[in-house]
């Protein structure tokens, strides 16, 4: 709610932004540009470690680059800081060159006009990607492409995470299974052996957050959004089915609501739950609760969802990087840091300092021994090259969907009809999305 | 205590305010002990019963403050908050002073509504006010420097309104004897208005420490740097993605919260007075 009234404020402000602020018009981004001597800024969301890893980085770039462009990384505090950050920038017409962004939150900001159309950088023949192009992955740089406006690229990836199964396998062994579950029966019929409400042990912590629902729809062979981006689709028999089996194994008592946040993880950690659905980014916070549980470390590691499509179907999530209408100078010089940072070298560095997964795929020849020396993610990188990652929808509005479709699931949870609130939610998604438009 | 009550009733009374606070105390006295707590005891030994042996640590682990202290920068943004708060609280207390006494012992055209107006601005969201201020700094080149940080503060309609509250309490036969022997409505002011009015001042400091040093989202709006930034985006570099560092995000938390807790401590009976005889609560 909050973020539509700042959306609001900034359609009323947006003409008189434009007024002073906006330099370009329907101009080529680069037209015959000349990024020598250029001093931009990067407004990005990392902190500690990642932050030390990108400033590095950053400087690399400063000491190297032939422009001689100097860049200026900034936090601008953790997602919805920068967004509110962000959209405020756009009204007062003071926007940086470049800024972190997931895709919803990029569209927001193109509901007023304000970014580049990457297509036309990555299709430059001087500056582009040229023949590197098929390197990159190409469901991470699908992902960016936005059908609400016509198709245009509003971001690209730096980097990206998969939504995974976390599993205990000394657990399973002890019970007889050689590994984790590849469909949901076999899902439902592991976390009914683990659970024994003595000793406080359940199957699986239900994270009702939206990721966690496209996740299991996707494995199901459905989708939640349309592909020509003119609205949401979570009224299906794929979303029915994943509520209903969420509400059977919790009715139950074979999941429990993550009632705290990352406690599952602890709760992983001391044996108490045998699967969790997190993102890949969560690996190195694992194994450190692994490495201090109750129990002391045991065989653990990650596996795809359970599905009932042919190949694992895969959430790919993470935040883009996107490129503020400025001029075609900075404009350029912004593109030339992102293309610097997907480099293979820069990829590697921000791989085994973040464990995110490159956005090339000459990056694994640059990792050396950590693939070996990180199993765990190895298993990761491999479920990433052998199955279908697919992306949430990247429209505007998505956030307030995000919180919709968190309530349902868990009306849904708390005994609400499934046909009903699903119904309701596709409505209320569908006026959210009709709202947000451009 | 309730007058005329059975003992009995009292004792009941006396034990459900002590239940409710202890319950009060049950986060805070968390936050303490997790931040004195080895990573692993974070995970391994939690519990939220202050009875229960797992809510504390074994051994306390001081070096968690060092640790946190020196990942979040503390020493700079506890540094930025102290210069912040302080320019704030003195812009507040003299505005509002000021303001209050306008509006109630001074007589003017339109007085009454020009009061109204002020307080129908207490309905308008801060969400909303973001990008209008953000656009009036931006132009006035404050972006990144302490003015974008406590000018727009310094002016608060709830805490004139506070003060008006207590100002109109006051007999303007004293104002009058003042006029009299002499004194400006300014000298009025700091010499009769002010020293009458301890408590509420002391209460609109107190409010006014607590919403500036707590505040994180206008701070990051207009900075670029970590020149000028308070110890909310301190605090805020343990927010990870996806994990915990429970015990460095409560030693962070301590630091953090600990000035507001003992400026609570020194205004706690001016602040107790002045919420019990305005009947005002925030």
């Amino acid at each position: 709610m909050k973020r539509q009234i700042v959306l609001i404020a900034v359609g009323l402000l947006l003409a008189a932004a434009l007024c002073w602020g906006s330099p370009q018009g329907e101009e080529s981004v680069l037209q015959d540009a000349d990024p020598t001597g250029i001093e931009i800024t990067y407004w990005h969301q990392f902190t500690r470690f990642q932050q030390e890893t990108l400033e590095a980085l950053v400087e690399e770039f400063n000491n190297t680059n032939q422009w001689n462009i100097k860049v200026r990384p900034e936090f601008g505090g953790r997602y919805d800081d920068l967004y509110n950050k962000m959209v405020t920038a756009i009204a007062a017409g003071s926007v940086p060159d470049l800024v972190a962004a997931y895709q919803n939150e990029a569209a927001a900001y193109q509901v007023s006009g304000a970014l580049v159309d990457i297509n036309d950088l990555i299709d430059d023949p001087q500056w582009g990607l040229g023949a590197e192009r098929s390197d990159y992955f190409e469901g991470f740089l699908q992902q960016d492409v936005n059908a609400q406006f016509g198709g245009a690229r509003l971001g690209f990836p730096p980097n990206r995470s998969l939504e995974l199964l976390y599993y205990n396998l000394d657990w399973l062994k002890q019970m007889g299974f050689s590994g984790p579950p590849k469909n949901w029966d076999e899902f439902y019929q592991m976390c009914k052996k683990a659970t024994n409400p003595a000793e406080n042990q359940y199957g699986y912590a239900i994270n009702t957050g939206a990721s966690n629902v496209f996740a299991q729809v996707i494995t199901r062979g459905g989708e939640v959004a349309k592909a020509d981006g003119s609205g949401y689709t979570y009224n299906t028999r794929q979303m029915k089915d994943s509520m209903a089996f969420m509400k059977k194994l919790y009715g139950e008592g074979l999941s429990r609501k993550i009632a705290e946040r990352y406690g599952e993880q602890n709760d992983f950690a001391n044996w108490k739950v045998l699967f969790t659905m997190s993102s890949t980014a969560g690996l190195p916070y694992y194994a450190k609760s692994v490495a201090q549980g109750e129990q002391g470390p045991f065989d653990w590691s990650v596996a795809a969802v359970p599905h009932t499509t042919a190949r694992p179907a895969l959430d790919i999530y993470g935040a883009s990087v996107s490129i503020p209408k400025s001029t075609p100078q900075r404009q350029l010089a912004a593109w030339l840091l992102v293309k610097f940072l997907t480099q293979p070298g820069p990829q590697a560095k921000w791989v085994e300092a973040t464990n995110y997964f490159p956005v090339r795929k000459s990056t694994a020849e640059q990792l050396g021994d950590y693939l070996g020396k990180n199993p765990n993610y190895k298993t990761a990188y491999d479920l990433l090259l052998n199955s279908d990652a697919k992306a949430e929808p990247p429209f505007s509005g998505y956030s307030e969907v995000r919180d919709a479709v968190d309530a349902a699931f868990n009306k849904i949870l708390d005994g609400a009809d499934i046909d009903a609130t699903l119904r309701e939610l596709d409505e209320e998604a569908n006026k959210i999305h009709q709202e947000a438009a451009p | 205590m309730v007058k005329g009550c059975s003992p009995w009733l009292k004792a009941l009374l006396l034990l459900l305010l002590i239940l409710g606070a202890f319950v009060s105390i049950i986060p805070f006295l968390f936050m303490a002990s997790h931040s004195l707590k080895t990573i692993a005891e974070t995970i391994t030994r939690s519990s939220a019963i202050p009875f229960d042996p797992k809510f504390w640590p074994r051994v306390p682990q001081w070096i968690n403050y060092r640790v946190a202290w020196q990942e979040a920068r503390f020493g700079l943004y506890f540094r930025n908050s102290v210069i912040i708060t302080a320019v704030t609280i003195g812009g507040i207390v003299v505005t509002s002073s000021l303001a209050a006494y306008a509006f109630t012992k001074l007589r003017f055209v339109g007085r009454d509504l020009i009061f109204s107006i002020l307080l129908a601005t207490l309905m308008i969201p801060q969400t909303v006010l973001l990008i209008p201020n953000f656009v009036i700094v931006a132009r006035l080149g404050w972006i990144d420097r302490l003015p974008a940080l406590t000018v727009p503060f310094l002016a608060s309609a709830f805490h004139i309104f506070l003060l008006r509250q207590f100002f109109s309490q006051i007999p303007d036969e004293l104002i009058e004897a003042a006029k009299i022997d002499g004194a400006s409505h300014l000298r009025s002011l700091i010499s009769i208005v002010v020293p009458l009015s301890r408590a509420p001042i002391f209460t609109v400091v107190f409010l006014c420490f607590i919403y500036t040093w707590n505040s994180l989202q206008w701070p990051l709006v207009v900075t670029q740097t970590p020149r000028w930034r308070p110890i909310a985006v301190g605090l805020s570099v343990f927010i990870t993605e996806a994990g915990p560092d429970t015990h460095l995000r409560m030693a962070g938390a301590v630091i953090a919260v600990l000035p507001v807790i003992t400026m609570y401590f020194i205004a706690q009976k001016q602040f107790t007075e002045a919420i019990t005889r305005s009947g005002l609560k925030e």
